[in-house]
């Protein structure tokens, strides 16, 4: 049977990592775990597992609870901020074995150069998050696919995080060397997505919103401040956040309570801590936490963001692959370059 | 073999001498309870020179682990502990590391400035490290007071850290210092 049905027609991220939409999941630490990433992927977006603090053993768990959800390409994001080299070698050769659709570093520039090679030769995509024009230019340098502009908005932790996205995303597009480039930061709705590729971004990453989802392994107290806070309530740090070197820039709903110490630690609580971590620490959020109302399914905020990407109507004869709709009609149309 | 600890595994190293401090605490310990129970001035003597030779190895090894510990990875936590207990029970272990370095020190001042030796076995002895000077002594003796109910606080809070994940949690921390391999 014939219809109309208005969809993404797919760029140059949907076609390198195999999904529905350019549109994934940040690799937050403990937070992204395999019910979430399964979720993203199963609503045709890119789920990253959050790879941060994982010892090996735990990270194939996951990544094989991950491959259990969904048939859906996903990825792993790593960071060698916790338990130093050998933690995170053992870590990568969890990844080359266990080969995700794609892997995502973040603050890896003295491992790169060596680590991005051994990557792609291993089949995966290889995606790397920077906060400035000059670390992009590393990144490409050592062989990235895909660069981040995590704009000074996202929340967690940034790289140096003193850049707006706005100017961020055009200038490494504009040294980008074709490479597709995603948005990151304050990226909550519609609206925002639509913003930012209407700039150059080929895609976004999203972590806060996907912080208060039904899915995600943030503690429901966390989940409730996400849905509470305003767009003020943010707060860029420089001090000490759990298991990170002291003074690693992070975004923060800042707790204010007076004789509270854990305040002045940036965290995130998970599902399995204790009520008060999540009452006590100063929690990771964007500047787009204003934004965020409730808590949904994953899915669901996938389909909301969704909306601000370019649609094509397209007439469609039964309900064909995604990927092979994607490409049928990415060759209708007239390349753009970035896209 | 692994000569520093890393993210994944103590190294050989780091647990002998770890069990190497515990024992030398108890030699210690056991060593003053036997001081004060000697029935000659000669005995009683001896046996403060073999505490004393137990110090000095308290404390020179202690110099090493202080700096191994500050200069190397730590193998990650067993399990999915709570992050705020992982900040203290490895705040509290850098601390104690520190106190053993410092305490020593503070019992070399305290007998200096009170103008005894440090006689060791053999009719050795450590040089004064001060001046005899009883209002230095007293000083150092206050410092050395606080230091020690410190470190006994984080001494109990580390065995009870220990123990909790041994027998309630039932998990490999204890073992691993023990010297098992866990695979992380």
């Amino acid at each position: 049977m014939n219809e109309t049905r208005f969809d993404f027609a797919g760029n140059a991220i949907t076609q390198l990592c195999g999904v529905k939409y350019p549109i994934f999941l940040g690799g937050m630490a403990a937070i992204s775990g395999p019910p979430l990433v399964a979720a993203v992927a199963n609503a045709g977006g890119l789920g990253v597992v959050g790879g941060l603090r994982l010892p090996p053993l735990t990270l194939r768990r996951w990544i094989q609870e991950t491959r259990a959800l969904t048939d859906k390409p996903f990825g792993v994001n790593l960071v060698p901020q916790f338990g130093g080299p050998d933690v995170f070698e053992a870590q990568f050769q969890v990844v080359l074995e266990e080969k995700p659709r794609l892997l995502s570093l973040f603050y890896a520039e003295a491992y790169s150069a060596d680590m991005i090679p051994r990557a792609k030769d291993a089949g995966l995509v290889v995606m790397v998050q920077t906060g400035s024009v000059e670390l992009a230019k590393i990144a490409i340098a050592q062989g990235a696919d895909i660069i981040v502009a995590q704009g000074s908005e996202s929340g967690g932790h940034l790289n140096r995080g003193t850049i707006g996205i706005m100017p961020l995303l055009t200038s490494i597009l504009a040294v980008s060397e074709g490479r597709p480039v995603l948005a990151a930061g304050g990226i909550t709705n519609g609206d925002d997505v639509r913003a930012l590729m209407s700039l150059g971004a080929s895609g976004v990453v999203v972590g806060t919103a996907f912080i208060a989802t039904d899915e995600s392994n943030a503690h429901p107290l966390y989940k409730q401040k996400i849905v509470e806070a305003t767009t003020d309530d943010t707060e860029y740090r420089t001090g000490y956040s759990f298991g990170w070197t002291y003074g690693t820039p992070h975004r923060v709903i800042p707790n204010r309570d007076k004789w509270n110490l854990l305040r002045f630690i940036g965290g995130g609580a998970r599902a399995i801590d204790k009520p008060r971590m999540a009452k006590k620490l100063s929690l990771y959020a964007g500047q787009g936490v204003g934004k965020i109302h409730s808590v949904v399914p994953a899915a669901e905020r996938v389909a909301e963001l969704v909306t601000g990407l370019p649609m094509s109507t397209n007439l469609i004869e039964g309900g064909g692959a995604y990927a092979d709709t994607g490409r049928f009609l990415l060759a209708q149309r007239r390349p753009l370059g970035w896209q | 073999m692994q000569l520093r600890d890393n993210g994944l595994r103590f190294s050989p190293i780091t647990v002998v001498l770890h069990w190497v401090v515990v024992l030398s605490l108890l030699a210690i310990l056991g060593l003053q309870v036997m001081i004060g129970q000697a029935s000659s001035e000669a005995g009683r003597m001896s046996l403060v020179h073999l505490q004393n030779l137990m110090g000095l190895i308290l404390f020179l090894v202690s110099i090493y682990r202080f700096w191994a510990r500050i200069t190397a990875y730590h193998p990650l936590p067993v399990g999915t502990p709570n992050p705020i207990e992982v900040i203290i029970s490895r705040s509290v272990a850098v601390a104690l590391a520190l106190a053993m370095v410092l305490l020593p020190v503070a019992v070399w001042a305290s007998r200096s400035a009170a103008g005894e030796g440090v006689g060791l076995p053999g009719g050795f002895s450590i040089p004064a490290l001060l001046p005899t000077n009883a209002a230095l002594k007293q000083v150092v003796d206050v410092l050395f007071d606080i230091g020690a109910s410190a470190f006994l606080a984080g001494l109990a809070l580390h065995v009870f850290g220990a123990l909790k994940n041994h027998f309630l949690l039932k998990n490999n921390t204890l073992k691993r210092m023990l010297g098992k391999h866990v695979e992380l």
